[in-house]
């Protein structure tokens, strides 16, 4: 698909089948998210959790009443050390947007959740399953799966100010 | 082009030509960044500035000189800015609503041969410099978190392949 229809046509999908993404498109949504900027090209500072263990899955719906990520049959967490700068949010933002897109294109839906982040952070025994090391800390998730719904993209409209 | 060619392509370009972009190519960008994934859907809440503007960019590299001693513009002297800003109270959601916006304009910059790069180190000179701030003229509460220096490239494209550390459970 050409770029601009992937950006155009990114929408967040909130139904799923309940059918596994296939390793092959797994693949290239990482690759696409390993592509992102990282500031100071500190791409070692950054850690791709994929999850699609149903258990561990139905363990993190469970953390609130609430279906906090749509029941996708994959669950992407994008988690990040800061160095510092700040740049740990901004950076995890980049790679998730590539994945989105990179899914997009290739037909899949998604969901860029943030609520599911801070549930997985206060849940000390969760956040201990996701084995991170020292220093990283959740930072951004993607639910993506098979759409069950046909979601019309939006327009949206953000204020532009110009300084000729 | 192909979006899967454009996100292996994208990289970061930090040498442009004086000549600036054309408003169609702008109005492509604003568009991108209009499409990215904010999050609760506040768009309202995120503001997008475009600078071409040499007096601008000369109080800008004269502030960042004062504050950090480089003379290098931290910009790249890029012809074009464009400043995302927001005023999201949570730094978490903040940067990461900047985050794709940026992304999205990156790749769209790609896509249309242009160069760009994605930068923040100098707005915490010009964040320091109520002068300079003030020039960026922002609606009341907002903050600048990031921005893209765009233009045409005048340095080589080189992509690079990255890798992250993946983990399945």
């Amino acid at each position: 698909m050409e770029t601009f229809e992937a950006i155009k046509k990114r929408v967040s999908v909130r139904e799923y089948f309940d059918k596994q993404i296939s390793d092959a498109e797994l693949e290239k949504v990482l690759k696409a998210g390993m592509q992102a900027p990282i500031g100071r090209g500190k791409y070692y500072d950054m850690h791709i959790t994929v999850i699609q263990n149903k258990d561990f899955l139905k363990k993190i719906d469970n953390l609130t009443d609430r279906h906090i990520f749509y029941q996708t049959p994959t669950l992407i967490i994008v988690s990040a050390r800061d160095d510092g700068h700040g740049l740990d949010k901004e950076n995890s933002a980049c790679v998730m947007e590539n994945m989105i897109l990179e899914a997009t294109d290739l037909g899949l839906g998604t969901v860029y959740l943030n609520l599911v982040i801070g549930l997985i952070k206060e849940n000390k025994d969760v956040l201990k399953e996701l084995n991170l090391e020292d220093g990283f800390v959740p930072i951004a998730a993607l639910g993506i799966g098979y759409s069950a719904k046909e979601v019309e993209p939006k327009v949206h409209e953000i204020e532009v100010s110009y300084i000729k | 082009m192909e979006t899967r060619d454009v996100i292996k392509k994208r990289n970061s370009i930090r040498k442009f030509k004086e000549e600036a972009i054309s408003k169609e190519n702008i109005d492509r960008l604003l568009e991108a960044a209009e499409c990215a994934s904010v999050g609760h859907g506040y768009y309202d809440k995120m503001h997008l500035t475009v600078i071409q503007n040499k007096d601008v960019f000369d109080k800008f590299n004269k502030v960042i000189k004062d504050d950090t001693g480089k003379e290098n513009s931290l910009f790249y002297n890029a012809p074009t800015l464009i400043v995302m800003s927001t005023n999201i109270d949570e730094d978490l959601l903040a940067g990461q609503c900047v985050g794709t916006m940026g992304e999205n304009m990156l790749l769209t910059a790609t896509d249309l041969d242009l160069g760009a790069v994605y930068i923040d180190t100098f707005l915490e000179s010009i964040k320091k410099d109520e002068e300079a701030l003030n020039l960026l003229d922002l609606p009341e509460g907002f903050r600048p978190i990031a921005a893209i220096a765009v233009g045409y490239m005048d340095m080589p494209s080189v992509p690079k392949n990255h890798s992250i550390d993946v983990n399945y459970i």
